[in-house]
């Protein structure tokens, strides 16, 4: 026991005044909507809202994916052992694989020409324009206070598009869009007041 | 607890006797502590509160931070000058049961008379609980200059508390 131990427990066993009904008005008051916003939920103690993510579970999950991602590694490999040390000749090894090698016999389109698919489709392969593309914004989120690996906080803001392509052949006046949903990801630096 | 209560009213009824005590220290004048804890403690929970939980050191880092803005604005001192300054010792922020007891009177004293930067580790140690990882970054300082402040304080208070209980003016009157 250190020489303050004492000194300590008299001190701590001294209570500060909790706030005045008064001054906790006054709290309210300014917080206005603010302080509606978290509420106490009648199926959670004030305990569990404190913890939203357990980080045993957050492990699991992590170990779980990395398992995963290695098992898909293990059989990619397994598949094409030519690869195995040779990562300076990547690019050239997937330029080897013909296209045919990933033909898939039990498609429709198997062994159709493009001449036999324009006929049946009715929609033309030659004589279409240079696609038009249009980055639509929808929304954006805001996800609250996040911490950076940096320790600080920042406000989080998710923003969804729609990105179009819009393909069109003058002569059989076809029009084919395409609509890809996109999130971007934000983070805004917060001061700490 | 009432369940259809904001989640702030209990973690303020928790939190906001210490941020009170640390605020009055803080500040300049005694008057100032509440309208510190208020501005400090509604910024904070604005930008954390939607999560129902926010972290005490960053109130008491809020506060300190206003004590300084605050200190240095001419406006409020202005308005402070208006005020009538109440001379209000330090055991009046703590529980009733405390007048009764003569040694603990003789701590608080005591702990009045430290220098600031050693108060005020030692309030965010002993009643705000916060770790000495916490404080230095609460205060800006390091981790060693902390733990030698806090150590600085408790040998003041071991050595003053028996000269206070002296000098007690009660104990004078009997």
């Amino acid at each position: 026991m250190s020489d303050f131990d004492t000194l300590e427990k008299e001190l701590g066993a001294l209570s500060p005044r909790p706030p005045t009904k008064e001054f906790t008005q006054r709290i309210d008051e300014a917080l206005g909507e603010a302080g509606s916003v978290a509420m106490c939920h009648p199926n959670l103690k004030t305990n569990q809202l404190s913890n939203p993510a357990p980080r045993s579970q957050i492990v699991k999950w992590t170990f779980s994916s990395l398992g995963l991602a290695a098992s898909v590694t293990l059989i990619f490999f397994l598949m094409f052992p030519g690869t195995e040390n040779n990562f300076s000749e990547d690019t050239q090894f997937f330029a080897d694989i013909p296209l045919s090698m990933v033909e898939d016999n039990d498609s429709p389109l198997h062994g159709v020409t493009s001449g036999q698919l324009e006929d049946s489709s009715g929609i033309p392969s030659i004589g279409w324009l240079d696609p038009y593309t249009e980055e639509k914004f929808i929304r954006r989120v805001d996800e609250g206070i996040v911490d950076r690996v940096t320790g600080l906080p920042a406000r989080q803001y998710r923003y969804h598009f729609v990105d179009e392509t819009l393909w069109t052949h003058p002569a059989s006046e076809t029009r084919v869009l395409s609509a890809t949903p996109r999130q971007e990801v934000y983070l805004i630096d917060l001061e700490l007041y | 607890m009432n369940i259809s209560e904001p989640i702030w009213k209990s973690w303020f009824a928790k939190h906001g006797g210490k941020l009170i005590l640390f605020a009055r220290q803080q500040a300049r004048y005694p008057d100032d502590a509440e309208d510190l804890v208020q501005e400090a403690f509604v910024r904070i929970w604005r930008l954390y509160g939607h999560t129902g939980e926010v972290s005490p050191g960053l109130v008491y880092r809020a506060i300190r931070r206003l004590a300084i803005d605050w200190a240095r604005s001419i406006d409020r001192r202005r308005i402070r000058e208006d005020k009538v300054i109440l001379d209000s010792p330090l055991s009046s922020s703590f529980e009733r049961n405390l007048e009764k007891d003569e040694r603990n009177q003789a701590l608080l004293r005591a702990v009045e008379k430290l220098p600031k930067e050693q108060s005020e580790v030692l309030m965010l140690k002993i009643w705000g609980e916060l770790t000495f990882d916490e404080i230095a970054r609460t205060l800006d300082l390091s981790l060693n200059t902390v733990a030698s402040r806090y150590r600085y304080a408790l040998q003041k208070l071991k050595d003053s508390v028996p000269q206070e209980l002296e000098d007690n003016p009660a104990r004078k009157n009997r």
